[in-house]
């Protein structure tokens, strides 16, 4: 290929390798550089935190080249997507190694690199203690590099690798402190949760494969039609579990509350803003293949629907902060699926853009508040904290009151988008219904979220005294990213009429539920007593978390796990420990065998031909004594030999 | 010359000769006896020639025992001179005391 290099400069293909490669290189470095690190040293050194911050805003940088070189923002539906190709990765299986760069993975790409960037940076204060820096800075590149391999790539089966590949960061993160029992436990549940919903999404992409005969996007949304309605929902349900298994949707929920174990800022990037989102990444990929199959699509409004209101509920009455985050999530990106079950696949992934920059900002104000309280992350040891820290007040204030969806806020707009959306579809309105009142709740439980850490008299039993406002280093990314909550918004603000309605409805919505936690927990907190002991039943039902791992626990760890871990058990007892000790008995009899051997045929061979040397160089040694009377008298024997010889052959 | 001692005589003379010279030459542990030893076998060898040069008429017998007494001085002069440098370095004469030739 030799083009001059200005035009190769200019070439959105070569930008959009390097934002691929050059995390990746970056992450490779740094283990390379750090591993294993002085971890002993008392002052654990900064670099590699900076060294991410910087190679992630060279990335993000690249990414804006490429994305505004291509023109594929805001141009999804008239602009060119951008196709790279670099040949094909299986021979013979007409798979390509290719990347793809439209509308939909420009918006999640830049998406992703500018809150990595914050998080990163927020992350250089917040995890200055934790001794090893390279395991936390590497592994958040190495996520960064797997995600942005999860939306650029252009083929199913490269989008499963780079699915892949940020469970295992997530799974590495999550288990940071892996010195925790809590924080392994925690890793190890996310990863085995995810594997089921990952066994769905492979099935679905074998099955793609079987009938379209290609994994390319473009190719199966070309061929889309020519699928078998019962293949296409077969399809369309396998990959519908990957997604809930990603996202973290009924019944695969369950791993992302304990994933909070993670430090908060790996909580703020993968669990909440980015990797999560991945599920609704992918049915929105799939939107071809879904809108086929109005059956399935409609069990994924159900389960989002269901979903949303489930975990909000759930947020209501939990006590630890980020615990109430995570319910907040699932609640939210079960929106999201309600939004792609209707259809409104732009819809969804517009109401990821912004919860993203809400709850990353919400959950970054959070790391904030623990880390003035010295990891204390219960809300009931908190409150008051607004004087004392106004500046994450004012940040978490925005993102909460983002989240409550009040007038002007970005997830405003985007929610609304998603109830309209539900509204105008097909039978549309239960659902609607189900939404309007998991909005009630949301504003509910961010009202109380706020209310309960920053108003309110300081806890007596919390460490509120030595509460102090976080440095500008963990600031800045908080302020930058609420200005993206209230200017992301306006970057998709749909201009239909029609929905103004909608819009009073639920600003109205939004308000009334801020105003509800406010009275209960702001002016009247005497009457939350009485609200308690009303809905006590209900109360310790939410705060058990509808049993659902309780009911796994029963049901599957104690039954099926622990069966199986018994004939694992037994498996590695007798097989694994017989095959062991069987070669190690084989070893010692056959050692022994070839020390017998050595001993015998090979020092005795040695042994006998040295000694037939000895026995015949006996007499020649004696022949050559030394004497010059033994030499004469040879000589003499010798000539009296031939001459006898002679005499007697002469005749 | 009627009562002529008869050559064979000569012959077991020159025989004993070798045989007591030969003996000397491998049971003596004196250098100098072993020389003179030598020298009683080249004396048998001479005694052959002289006999079978009488016998044949010829003289070339007695010259040639002339040649093997000449040669027989320098040989001793040699072996003796030998001698003398041995003692001179081993302190001995004996035979049996040096076994240097198998280096």
């Amino acid at each position: 290929m030799v083009t001059p290099a200005s035009r190769w400069a200019m070439n959105a293909d070569t930008w959009l390798l390097v934002t691929l490669l050059w995390p990746l290189a970056c992450t490779f470095l740094m283990l390379v550089f750090g591993w294993p690190g002085k971890r002993r040293k008392r002052q654990p050194s900064r670099w590699p935190g900076w060294v991410a911050v910087g190679s992630v805003a060279v990335s993000f940088a690249v990414s804006l080249a490429c994305v505004i070189l291509s023109h594929t923002l805001f141009h999804d539906t008239t602009g060119r997507p951008l196709h790279v190709t670099f040949g094909e990765w299986i021979p013979g299986f007409g798979v390509t190694l290719g990347l793809m760069l439209d509308g939909l993975s420009s918006v999640l790409l830049l998406l992703v690199e500018c809150i990595g960037l914050m998080v990163l940076l927020y992350s250089i204060h917040y995890m200055r203690r934790e001794a090893d820096q390279t395991r936390y800075y590497g592994s958040m590149l190495f996520f960064l590099a797997m995600m942005k391999l999860l939306i650029l790539a252009d083929n199913y089966l490269l989008l499963f690798a780079g699915w892949e590949g940020v469970g295992l960061a997530s799974y590495l993160l999550i288990g940071y402190h892996f010195e925790r029992w809590k924080a392994a436990q925690a890793a190890t549940k996310a990863f085995v949760v995810n594997r089921i919903g990952d066994a769905g999404l492979l099935v679905g992409i074998f099955a793609l494969y079987q009938s379209c005969g290609s994994l390319s996007f473009d190719a199966i949304a070309a061929n889309a039609s020519a699928i078998p309605h019962r293949v296409a929902v077969a399809i369309c349900a396998a990959l519908l579990i990957g997604a809930l298994g990603k996202s973290a949707q009924i019944p695969l929920h369950v791993w992302l509350p304990d994933a909070m174990e993670g430090p908060t800022p790996v909580s703020a990037l993968i669990h909440s803003a980015t990797m999560v989102c991945a599920g609704v990444y992918l049915v929105a990929r799939s939107s071809e293949l879904f809108s086929l199959t109005p059956e399935v699509s409609a069990g994924v409004a159900i389960l989002g629907a269901a979903t949303a209101l489930f975990a909000a509920t759930v947020a209501l009455v939990e006590d630890d902060i980020k615990r109430v985050l995570a319910y907040s999530t699932i609640s939210q990106i079960g929106f999201m699926f309600l939004a792609l079950g209707a259809g409104a696949y732009w819809v969804a992934i517009f109401h990821l853009f912004t919860h993203a920059f809400f709850k990353s900002l919400l959950f970054l104000g959070a790391g904030s508040v623990i880390h003035a309280l010295n990891g204390s992350q219960n809300l009931k040891e908190m409150g008051g904290l607004r004087t004392k820290m106004p500046a994450t007040f004012a940040t978490m204030a925005v993102a909460a009151g983002s989240l409550a969806g009040l007038p002007g806020s970005a997830a405003f707009f985007s929610k609304d988008a998603v109830l309209g959306s539900v509204l105008y579809a097909a039978n549309g309105t239960p659902l609607f219904l189900i939404a309007l009142g998991t909005s009630i709740l949301t504003a509910c439980y961010s009202g109380r979220l706020l209310f309960l850490v920053f108003f309110g008299p300081s806890r007596p039993r919390g460490s509120a005294a030595p509460a102090h406002e976080s440095p500008p280093l963990m600031l800045v990314p908080m302020l930058v990213l609420s200005a993206g909550c209230v200017l992301a918004g306006f970057l998709f603000l749909p201009v239909d009429w029609r929905t103004w309605p909608l819009m009073l409805l639920s600003g109205v919505i939004a308000i009334t539920g801020m105003w509800l936690a406010y009275h209960y927990y702001v002016s009247k907190p005497e009457a939350r007593g009485a609200l308690d002991q009303r809905f006590a039943g209900l109360t310790k039902v939410l705060r058990n978390r509808w049993y659902v791992d309780a009911i796994y626990e029963q049901q599957i760890i104690d039954g099926l796990v622990l069966r199986a871990a018994h004939g694992a058990a037994l498996f590695d007892s007798s097989l694994i420990d017989g095959t062991v000790n069987g070669a190690a008995f084989l070893t010692r009899k056959v050692s022994r065998f070839s020390r017998w051997i050595d001993r015998y045929v090979i020092d005795g061979l040695v042994r006998s031909t040295s000694g037939v040397i000895h026995a015949f160089s006996t007499p020649a040694r004696a022949m050559q004594s030394g004497f010059v009377q033994t030499y004469a008298f040879l000589f003499v024997v010798g000539l009296l030999a031939a001459l006898g010889y002679f005499l007697v052959h002469a005749r | 010359m009627a009562h002529a001692v008869p050559s064979h005589y000569y012959l077991i003379v020159s025989a004993l000769l070798l045989v007591i010279g030969t003996l000397g030459v491998l049971l003596r542990r004196n250098i100098v006896v072993i020389l003179m030893s030598i020298e009683l076998i080249l004396n048998a060898v001479n005694i052959n020639l002289a006999v079978f040069s009488r016998m044949h008429h010829q003289a070339n017998g007695q010259v040639f025992a002339l040649f093997v007494m000449a040669v027989a001085v320098a040989e001793a002069a040699v072996g003796l001179g030998i001698l003398i440098a041995l003692f001179r370095n081993r302190g001995t004469i004996l035979a049996d005391e040096m076994d240097l030739l198998k280096w």
